[in-house]
């Protein structure tokens, strides 16, 4: 990416936080760091930077989680940033730097496994772990399978016909979408049909690297074509970047942690998917209005912010 | 009275960029913002980050490896409410820049009132 273009790392940081507070208000409570001398805790569940655009991910994660006796208290913000957002902007050395810095704020937490709902996430913080690892970094798709057993019995039935959307460019997002084929076949009453055109590109829909507009147009017109009510989505980019879809092809855009939750009863409201269908900023800001005035945040500050986050 | 302060070097020397100083407190960064010069620890209090990389914004400027961002003009008081940066009180006299050690003296300098 070229100086001229980039976008500065505070205005980026600055947006993550402030959007994030806006669109999970009092809901999602996560910290930024661990006190030193805390219990060692089995699972810390990850919130990766643009993850705060979409906290019913998150918030159905932990809920689900604790559905099946698993306590998992929330490590978030900008201070925990895996660093790939340096690597695409091209500061590799700080994104090292960050990714160090994230595993050492894990490590002292002294957790069993961080659980991480972010493929770049998994990406930054495997490369950069110490050849002893100080704990499991594991994606959360991995746990779900793992902890099937458990879910299987409370899961409702949830009768829809979707695709899947998937990445495989890597072992890890092919076992990714091996998990989550396996943990939504598990959903009594769901009908999952086989497509030929809904594999993204790259380990996931980037900002930077959309799927192309054909590929996306021939990915719906198949799963319209298919029957399928919804498209699942694997991972948040993939959900920011096709949910704006809705507004085009007669099927519903949903994360699978959002269908796993269905199926168990668990439901977040979906604050990004509401101000980007109204496919208006100026309507989407005067929907935030109850929440950043508040705060003592203007229109004209947050209006570029909307923009940027959910109209990008 | 000159008493307390450190000489960093002349006032030239800091006329743009980030410059790195070391000093019996540690490393420290001096930088122009418009007229006035400030000079600040060089690791973000967060995790360490290297303050020569820093993003800088009207009175403010930011860490890049995870946004804090400290108004200097408000003696390095973090905006988001983090932990804030350690500042340093400046002053020239006879085309030096000076720096004083002392939390309590509070002077920033500006460049042409020597």
């Amino acid at each position: 990416m070229s100086d001229a273009k980039k976008p500065s790392y505070t205005s980026i940081f600055n947006n993550v936080r402030i959007i994030g507070q806006l669109f999970a208000g009092d809901r999602l409570r996560w910290q930024t760091e661990l006190p030193i001398g805390s219990p060692s805790l089995p699972f810390v569940l990850h919130l990766s930077c643009f993850v705060h655009y979409t906290p019913h991910i998150p918030l159905l994660a932990q809920r689900i989680l604790e559905r099946i006796g698993i306590e998992c208290p929330i490590l978030g913000g900008p201070e925990n940033c895996c660093g790939a957002l340096h690597v695409h902007m091209g500061d590799a050395a700080l994104g090292e730097q960050a990714a160090r810095i994230g595993i050492g704020s894990f490590r002292r937490a002294r957790p069993t496994t961080i659980l991480s709902v972010c493929p770049d996430c998994d990406e930054m913080f495997s490369q950069f772990m110490p050849r002893v690892a100080p704990y499991r970094h594991s994606n959360i798709s991995e746990i779900f399978v793992e902890q099937l057993a458990k879910l299987k019995p409370m899961m409702r039935p949830v009768n829809r016909r979707v695709v899947i959307h998937s990445h495989d460019s890597n072992p890890q997002r092919q076992r990714d979408k091996a998990n989550i084929e396996a943990v939504l076949g598990a959903i009594p009453g769901l009908e999952i049909i086989k497509a030929d055109h809904a594999e993204g590109i790259g380990p996931h829909c980037q900002i930077l690297a959309p799927m192309p507009a054909t590929l996306r147009d021939a990915m719906f017109d198949e799963a319209v074509a298919l029957g399928a009510e919804s498209l699942i989505v694997p991972y948040h980019s993939c959900y920011r970047q096709h949910l704006k879809s809705e507004l085009r092809w007669p099927l519903s855009v949903q994360h699978y942690i959002s269908l796993i939750g269905e199926s168990l009863g668990l439901h977040e409201e979906e604050e990004y998917k509401k101000l980007r269908l109204l496919d208006d900023v100026d309507k989407a800001v005067e929907m935030l209005r109850p929440r950043f005035e508040p705060l003592g945040y203007t229109a004209d500050e947050v209006r570029p912010m909307v923009e940027w986050a959910v109209y990008c | 009275m000159m008493t307390n302060w450190i000489p960093l070097g002349k006032q030239s020397e800091f006329s743009d960029g980030v410059q790195r100083r070391a000093t019996t407190a540690g490393l420290i960064l001096v930088t122009r913002l418009g007229d006035q010069v400030y000079a600040f620890d060089a690791s973000c209090p967060h995790s360490g980050g290297d303050l020569r990389q820093c993003e800088k914004e009207g009175s403010t400027i930011s860490c890049p490896l995870h946004g804090w961002t400290f108004d200097l003009s408000r003696r390095g008081y973090e905006t988001h409410g983090f932990r804030g940066l350690r500042t340093y009180a400046t002053r020239i006299s006879d085309g030096m820049l000076f720096i004083n050690l002392d939390p309590t003296v509070d002077e920033v300098a500006t460049i042409g009132s020597d």
